[in-house]
């Protein structure tokens, strides 16, 4: 990690204040953070706290009511997703959200369009810049299946793959806009224990590649064991930050958590 | 026999224009579930244009092809600002409205073209001058004209690439990936907006193409001419399965064929009691048919695969 020590000066991620209403209803009041290149960070809270509502601000799916948005000391263009991920920002979704149509190795060629020209004309003519454009996303997008370790499914139709397999592609197509940070929406939900180990290797490894990762998730134990920082929201507020330790020590997280006066 | 021949020749001819306008029909659903009722009328100003330009050009004593040449040209250029004008203008205000606001749209917008094309163009029509020698290939009984074989290869050539282009190239993946998840794409850095403005203007393109073969086919242009090819390309591209490319090619096809048959025919079969000026119904009980028995068209499925 070369950027490790300026990231801990100036963070990768700094959101300063977000709030976002709809109706009457606050999604999500005031929310501050700060996150250092190369870590991995957690994004816990009990439903409805305003995680995802925070990753849909994130990416530019909506457009916060107040706060700021830093991204490597520049600010992040709010409500426009294809600009966030030009960025470096790229996400999953709690809910499986491929292709499902397109082929595995189209789904993550998809993601590497933010980094490619793809202009209409190379695509009309196919000119030699072209093709060699489109050898190098393929050649890429095989190298990405690889890593997230699905590369003989390449050819498969997208949503024939296993749900643990569908995650893992939703992660590599992510990683094909060449991410800076990685936001995860319960990438491990629906996983068995050794799944999860599985995954937490692979999370592991993004981050030592220079990627880092902003996760949510329900399986509080490993979150604890992976993350850096763990930040946790209820009801749309931040009402702890820091690291696994002193969060899970917190007495307001284990109130939200269990509710009055658990353990 | 020949009479089948014939009209079989007559009928990828006239299927061949069916199906790069259905194309335009079937591009816009499959990236944005819209059926953009105006794009029959893109097809009449596409046809006008090339109409005056060729007129125009060959009236100063330039050289046939050359005037053609431009005249197609020109109208390609015209009818795809026409195609971003109206996207821009017409639909994307409307991109978050209930289905029915922009298909009310689509057909007013229809109104205001045909009717500023009669402002234009004037309400007669306008005649397509003799610049294509009048060659012919008889072949048997069956009589091939040039122009009908400049128009199924050119189609075919067009069509052949719009397929390579939408599967082959970062382009076309963007494009598909737009029309199966618009917010992922995004996500992936796709500016969708830019690729459905792109949608139109493709299809625009086809259609302007296909507005001068119309008129070099039949020899005449009016500004009502792009509403029953609208519908019968609209019906060709439901019959092949709307928003399935390939679906809009077959089904433009065979619209033509059996349109064609079906006048080359009806005479005989009811002792002329019905003659061939009736050749529109069959294109639209082919319609029926499919709805009623095939709804989602030949190669249409309920997962439907789109763009």
């Amino acid at each position: 990690m070369v950027s490790e020590a300026h990231g801990a000066m100036s963070p990768l991620l700094e959101a300063v204040g977000i709030s976002k209403r709809f109706g009457g209803l606050r999604a999500l009041s005031g929310v501050s953070l700060r996150l250092a290149s190369g870590s991995i960070t957690g994004l816990i809270g009990p439903n409805g706290a305003g995680k995802t509502t925070f990753f849909n601000v994130l990416t530019g799916i909506y457009k916060p009511d107040e706060g700021t948005l830093q991204f490597a000391g520049q600010p992040l263009p709010a409500g426009q997703p294809h600009a966030v991920a030009a960025c470096g920002i790229a996400r999953t979704f709690q809910n499986i959200r491929l292709f499902a149509n397109m082929s595995v190795l189209e789904n993550v060629m998809v993601g590497r369009h933010v980094r490619t020209r793809a202009g209409v004309l190379g695509a009309l003519f196919r000119t030699a810049a072209t093709r060699r454009e489109e050898e190098a996303i393929t050649a890429r997008a095989l190298e990405l299946l690889d890593y997230v370790g699905i590369g003989a499914q390449a050819a498969r139709v997208a949503s024939t793959l296993s749900y643990g397999d569908q995650r893992r592609l939703e992660i590599a197509r992510a990683l094909a806009t060449d991410p800076r940070l990685l936001a995860l929406d319960e990438p491990a939900a629906g996983m068995n224990a050794t799944e999860r180990a599985r995954l937490g290797e692979l999370i592991r490894r993004i981050r030592e590649d220079g990627t880092a990762v902003l996760l949510i998730e329900h399986d509080v134990k490993w979150v604890m064991q992976l993350c850096d920082r763990v930040l946790v929201l209820d009801y749309g507020e931040c009402i702890a930050e820091g690291t696994p330790q002193a969060v899970q020590s917190d007495p307001k997280v284990i109130e939200a958590y269990l509710g009055m006066g658990g353990a | 026999m020949d009479t089948f021949l014939q009209q079989l020749v007559n009928g990828l001819t006239l299927g061949s224009i069916y199906a790069l306008v259905a194309l335009g029909y079937t591009m816009v659903y499959g990236i944005m579930e819209l059926i953009n009722f105006a794009h029959g009328e893109v097809v009449m100003v596409g046809a006008l244009v090339a109409l005056t330009v060729i007129q125009l050009l060959s009236g100063w004593g330039w050289p046939v092809p050359l005037a053609v040449l431009l005249g197609v040209l020109a109208a390609m250029f015209v009818c795809m600002v026409l195609g971003l004008v109206i996207e821009r203008v017409a639909y994307r205000p409307l991109r978050r409205a209930p289905k029915l606001a922009p298909l009310i749209t689509a057909i007013g917008l229809s109104i205001v073209l045909q009717q500023v094309a009669a402002l234009i163009w004037g309400r007669g029509y306008l005649s397509f001058p003799a610049v294509l020698p009048p060659v012919s290939l008889a072949w048997g009984g069956v009589i091939i004209t040039a122009i009908q074989g400049v128009i199924v290869v050119l189609a075919g050539l067009i069509m052949a690439g719009l397929l390579i282009l939408v599967q082959k190239t970062a382009l076309g993946r963007a494009m598909r990936a737009t029309a199966q998840n618009p917010a992922v794409a995004q996500l992936m850095g796709v500016d969708t907006d830019r690729i459905i403005a792109l949608t139109f203007v493709m299809g625009s393109a086809l259609a302007a193409v296909a507005g001068v073969m119309v008129v070099a086919y039949y020899n005449v242009g009016n500004y009502t001419m792009g509403f029953m090819l609208g519908l019968k390309a609209f019906t060709a591209a439901v019959l092949g399965g709307i928003g399935n490319l390939p679906g809009a090619m077959l089904g433009g096809l065979l619209l033509g064929v059996v349109e064609a048959l079906g006048a080359g025919y009806i005479g005989d079969l009811t002792g002329n009691f019905f003659g061939s000026n009736y050749k529109d119904v069959f294109a639209f009980m082919v319609l029926i048919g499919v709805l009623v028995f095939h709804p989602n068209g030949l190669l249409g499925t309920r997962a439907r695969e789109k763009v």
